[in-house]
């Protein structure tokens, strides 16, 4: 089954290393939509189906932070799965995002097997839940 | 308990050997000696508020932020000044998420302003880095992180 990824990051740099490591991994046939901002990923989110969000927090016109409250509070995309990648490092803001079920926080800088690990424990936790 | 130019030594020197996979030397001496006098400077900043406030910026020049653009991208093409740009941007901002928890610790909350990147002449400079600045050889191309400070604020 091909998934479909979101990439949020204002930076086209950190969305390509992104997209290159996903690529050297069995999720290399995966579509990657990406987005600059998170006003822009939830315009994209209404548009098509995505399995799984990266998402910084750091961003212009709409952060990662405002992002994740707009989609857990929309009735179609509460349910989007959605791992953090940021340099984020307040205990505060972190549990905040636990709070808003954020499955993953990855601090950046973030190594290619944390990011394929991380990968994997979503990806292992959306396929129980659709198996319930 | 550790000073502010150790904490940002040991950032910038995780950062530059682990994220973006450069050799690195300390280099002595003042920044100044660094760049020759007619260098065409990159300033990549960013500043930030919380218990205390202030600036983080990264100064190089256009082969430092190929090299790192190349290193992150894993690619020997030539790339466009907007990766450059790019990658100058994502390096302050690693740098300064990393160095607010590692100076001031995980309880405060700071306020990030997005990273910006723009050519410089010796003045701008100048003032970027006229708080603590540090200099580094990265592949062989001349760095400088920088922390200018502005305020401390007492229990807002």
């Amino acid at each position: 089954m091909a998934y479909t990824f979101m990439i949020v990051d204002d930076s086209s740099i950190v969305r390509k290393v992104i997209m290159r490591t996903l690529g050297m991994t069995e999720l290399k046939d995966a579509t990657i939509v990406e987005a600059e901002n998170g006003q822009q990923a939830l315009t994209k989110l209404r548009e098509a189906w995505v399995d799984l969000v990266f998402l910084d927090i750091n961003m212009p016109v709409m952060n990662g932070m405002q992002f994740i409250e707009a989609l857990r509070d929309d009735e179609v995309l509460k349910d989007t799965p959605v791992i953090v990648v940021s340099t984020e490092g307040s205990k505060e803001r972190i549990q905040r995002l636990s709070e808003l079920g954020v499955k993953v926080y990855l601090r950046k800088p973030v190594t290619p097997e944390g990011l394929v690990d991380a990968v994997h424990t979503v990806m292992k936790q959306i396929a129980e839940e659709r198996n319930k | 308990m550790t000073t502010i130019t150790e904490d940002m030594n040991q950032v910038a020197v995780r950062i530059l050997e682990d994220w973006a996979m450069m050799l690195v030397e300390p280099m002595e001496g003042d920044w100044h000696d660094a760049f020759p006098k007619d260098a065409k400077f990159i300033i990549g900043q960013l500043k930030f508020r919380g218990v205390v406030s202030g600036s983080y910026c990264v100064v190089c020049q256009e082969n430092f932020a190929k090299a790192l653009a190349r290193n992150l991208l894993g690619s020997d093409e030539e790339l466009p000044e907007s990766q450059l740009n790019d990658g100058i941007c994502e390096m302050v901002n690693v740098f300064s998420g990393n160095l607010l928890t590692s100076a001031y610790g995980e309880d405060p909350v700071f306020d990030l302003t997005s990273p910006i990147s723009f050519k410089a002449n010796w003045a701008q400079v100048e003032e970027a880095l006229s708080g603590y600045a540090l200099c580094y050889l990265a592949d062989g191309e001349p760095v400088v992180v920088g922390f200018l400070p502005e305020k401390v604020h007492h229990g807002d």
